[in-house]
């Protein structure tokens, strides 16, 4: 349902929007009866005299023109310039059903000028749907006809589960606190939705004002708001609307505030309070009752709600780092606010939290730097509503930047971190990375700047370091774990090669000397083992018709044997002195025989062309290689 | 058929279902490379959870590489996770120590902490790696022994240069023994990373022992001693011991 007119934060009631309705004759008549006392008498009686010099102005007003069948609306009579009314309008109107809600008169005294105000209050259900007209009526006051423009309503069928928005569903009467003396005409109530929250969480004030409807104010109330230290207030819409009460009828203003605490501990919320004047019942037809109701039966009545004590925890300790105090249900949005960017030109990134919460408190979004980015202050703009119970809304932060580099920039992951305190645990919300395709522009920002300070012909261009980040993975292959090479036994061995090989190279060096050093000793021990081959090699060659080969084998192997032996030259070897050496070497006679024999029998072959046998060839090479053998024992 | 042949014929039919099992078998699981492959396109994907379970699967099979290390570092540190981040990269620095994409990021991951750079000689001799000494030692001990051999065989002529060349390899093997030798003791020195926040060193191997200082995640500790569940490390620059839990601390 549609209010005509926006509450604020205003205390007083709130007069609704106007539209004229015109009575019958019948309803009202001026009257100037009463006594008047001599000073007071003047006064008004001057007072009266500028009032019914005025024009009577006649209007009317609905309180709501959206409702749904569930609800009700209040039409409101004005009637200015009149005195007093006889009795209440008996209004029919096609499509509701009217009940009269009271009746009210003021007056209001402003420079000498006085005005009275006679309101008449009634109460329209809709009895279908539909656009309801409430017709003109007109209306004559002293000859003159007036008339109301007629008001369009329109009713719709509505939800039946969703309380309506405007002022005259009565909202939750049943738990509506009732003064413990009792129902009285006028009373106020104040009651809070929870009586603990946390520090930050919306708890529903509601402050009610309600009266009987033919309960009449002699002055516009005075309300006094509690006092509410330690809360953010956000008031919300203001309400009016018809109720019963223990089958009494009350006419119920509602103030709601949306407190946040601010600070863990047990506080209070002070007394509202109002304070007014009303008239009580006189005799509408006495002469005198207008002045005994303005000056005799007027009560002063001061009301007051109890104090409410409110206890508010602190937040849970388990607070994520990038926690800014943000609580309700909240929702994260990001976006830019074009889809071209190029290097050096500005645009906005618009991060948005929406939801349910104290939304003008909310602080900005951590956004992680980009350093592909210049980024500048944010602006902040809030949008904040209520649905008469939450308030709810949205806050934009508009974070201008200037990319610094083409290609694929990302924008990061922004975070947000709000207490839910519903749920009773810290929520994050992240919206996902923007990721912008940055157009190379003419010039970055920084190059513009240069191109103002360096003279033509100089280039002061640099690597720029943007963003510092570890480097890309690496592709190279992987491989089983082995221990290191130096402890492999592969290249150890290995490496024991050139050792041994410079080890065998000493050991061949230090032979080479020693048989250099030694070479008589080498020759003489190395004598047998070369004869000994000789007379192989002869035993090969003793089938052979050729005998000289085989006698030239023996004769050398013998020959060399014993100059291998004595350390002499094979060669012109004579016999003589071979004898003698033998001799002194201790030979016996018996070997020395052989040995002559031998190596004679060798030089008959050699120079005198003598014949062997094979008897005598075998003869000859066992005992030369016997005599051999006897030698190197001996020699 | 008698059965000795029905057997044989069985025995190969049966060697033959089994090859081909074992061949389906080894064609279906991939091999460490792809699982590294896998890793990498999970990294690229910023899936660094699943990088990080794979890689260090294949550290934990025995396979080991400069790349493996060095992007297990990598995906340690996108995760936010600097302590084994370092680690990793130190464990690759050991495989190649002049690696400017390791010494980049390590400095970049080390960035939170103290400037503590390491001593010129520490620097010098862990610039070629154990495994580089070690092939360069086995170089010139080939050659000077060869050189040596080949100079007592006689082999060489010339009365300066082998007696020069000599001396010089000989120089030049006891220099980088001396180095290997060096290189070998630090990189076989009980360091450790720690690779938890907050790094609290009590004064004794217990949560009763009072805090005694504290180190930063990512600070390189000499581990001194070893109990279950306890690691009695030491911060030599400030002549600084004592004891942290196990689970915070891990040897490179």
């Amino acid at each position: 349902m549609s209010r005509p007119e926006k509450i604020g934060r205003e205390t007083k009631p709130v007069i609704p929007a106007q539209a004229g309705i015109q009575f019958s004759k019948t309803f009202f008549k001026k009257r100037f009866t009463g006594w008047i006392p001599a000073f007071a008498g003047m006064t008004v009686l001057a007072a009266f005299s500028s009032a019914l010099s005025a024009e009577p102005k006649i209007s009317a007003s609905v309180s709501a023109t959206e409702l749904t069948m569930n609800d009700s609306i209040t039409l409101k009579i004005d009637i200015q310039g009149v005195q007093r009314i006889d009795s209440m309008p008996n209004l029919q109107i096609p499509g509701f059903v009217v009940q009269p809600a009271g009746q009210t008169q003021s007056y209001q005294w402003v420079n000498g000028q006085t005005s009275s105000l006679i309101s008449f209050n009634f109460v329209l259900t809709p009895t279908k749907t539909g656009s309801i007209q409430i017709p003109s009526l007109t209306l004559s006051i002293g000859g003159q006809n007036y008339s109301t423009e007629p008001i369009n309503v329109n009713v719709t069928q509505g939800n039946a589960s969703s309380p309506p928005a405007g002022t005259q569903a009565p909202p939750e009467t049943s738990n509506m606190n009732i003064p413990t003396e009792g129902l009285k005409p006028v009373f106020m109530t104040a009651e809070v939705d929870k009586p603990r929250a946390y520090v930050g969480e919306e708890i529903l004030l509601s402050v009610k004002f309600l009266r009987q409807p033919g309960l009449q104010f002699a002055a516009q109330p005075q309300y006094s708001q509690p006092e509410m230290t330690g809360f953010l207030t956000e008031p919300l819409k203001q309400q009016e609307y018809t109720s019963s009460i223990q089958g009494v009828p009350y006419i119920v203003t509602e103030l709601r505030y949306a407190l946040f605490p601010t600070s863990e501990g047990d506080f209070a919320i002070g007394s509202a309070q109002v304070e007014l004047a009303v008239h009580t019942q006189g005799n509408p037809f006495d002469a005198n009752s207008f002045f005994q109701s303005f000056f005799g039966r007027t009560q002063q009545l001061t009301l007051k709600t109890r104090p409410i004590p409110i206890n508010i925890r602190a937040l849970p300790k388990d607070k994520p780092d990038n926690f800014s105090g943000a609580v309700g249900r909240l929702k994260l949005t990001a976006k830019t606010d074009t889809t071209e960017f190029e290097v050096g030109k500005p645009f906005n990134l618009i991060v948005t939290v929406e939801g349910k919460g104290n939304v003008r408190a909310l602080k900005e979004p951590f956004l992680p730097p980009v350093n592909a980015l210049k980024r500048y202050e944010s602006i902040s703009n809030s949008t904040v509503n209520n649905d008469g119970k939450y308030i709810f809304g949205k806050k934009e932060f508009k974070i201008l930047m200037i990319p610094q580099v083409s290609g694929q920039v990302v924008i990061p992951a922004v975070e947000y971190v709000s207490f839910n305190p519903e749920a009773h645990h810290y929520i994050t919300d992240a919206t996902p990375p923007i990721t912008l395709s940055v157009k190379p522009g003419t010039k970055t920002v920084d190059e513009k700047q240069a191109l103002t300070q360096v003279p033509l012909g100089q280039s002061q261009e640099g690597v720029r370091v943007l963003e510092k980040d570890i480097r890309f993975l690496k592709t190279g292959r992987i491989k089983p774990g082995k221990p290191p090479l130096y402890w492999r036994q592969l290249f150890l061995m290995a490496n024991a090669i050139p050792f041994i090989f410079a080890l065998g190279a000493f050991i061949a060096n230090w032979q080479y000397q020693h048989r250099t050093l030694f070479a008589a000793h080498y020759r003489s021990r190395g004598a047998l083992r070369k004869a000994l081959k000789k007379i192989k090699k002869a035993r090969g060659l003793m089938a052979a018709l050729d005998p000289i080969p085989f006698y030239g084998l023996l004769y050398s192997s013998l020959a060399e044997f014993l100059a291998d032996k004595f350390g002499i030259s094979a060669s012109g070897m004579l016999w003589e002195d071979l004898e003698k050496r033998l001799s002194e070497k201790g030979v016996d006679e018996e070997s020395r025989a052989i040995i002559r024999n031998i190596w004679e029998e060798a030089d008959m072959v050699r120079f005198a062309s003598s014949t062997f046998d094979q008897v005598a060839k075998q003869n000859s090479l066992q005992k030369t290689e016997n005599v051999l053998v006897k030698l190197n024992r001996v020699l | 058929m008698n059965m000795k042949q029905a057997y044989k014929n069985i025995f190969i039919a049966g060697l033959f279902l089994a090859s081909f099992a074992i061949g389906a078998f080894c064609a279906s699981s991939p091999g460490p490379q792809d699982v590294f492959l896998q890793a990498n396109q999970a990294y690229e994907k910023g899936d660094y959870d699943t990088a990080i379970n794979l890689y260090l699967g294949l550290a934990g099979k025995g396979f080991e590489g400069v790349s493996l290390y060095y992007n297990i570092g990598n995906a340690y540190y996108r995760r936010g996770e600097r302590g084994p981040a370092i680690l990793w990269y130190e464990r690759a620095l050991r495989l190649d120590p002049r690696d400017s994409d390791i010494q980049f990021n390590l400095r970049l991951a080390s960035n939170h902490l103290k400037d503590e750079r390491e001593s010129i000689l520490n620097r010098m001799t862990l610039f070629l790696s154990a495994g580089e000494l070690g092939v360069l030692f086995s170089l010139v001990w080939w050659a000077f022994f060869i050189l040596l051999g080949c100079l007592v065989l006689g082999w060489l002529k010339g009365e300066l240069w082998p007696g020069l060349s000599l001396w010089s390899l000989g120089t030049a093997g006891v220099c980088l023994g001396i180095w290997l030798g060096a290189n070998l003791f630090l990189i076989n020195q009980p360091i450790g990373i720690v690779i938890k926040a907050p790094g609290e060193v009590r004064n004794g191997p217990g949560q009763e022992y009072a805090v005694g200082f504290t180190v930063p995640e990512g600070t390189k500790v000499v581990v001194l001693n070893r109990r279950p569940d306890w690691v009695e490390v030491g911060v030599p620059q400030q002549g600084l011991k004592g004891w942290l839990p196990s689970d915070e601390i891990e040897q490179i």
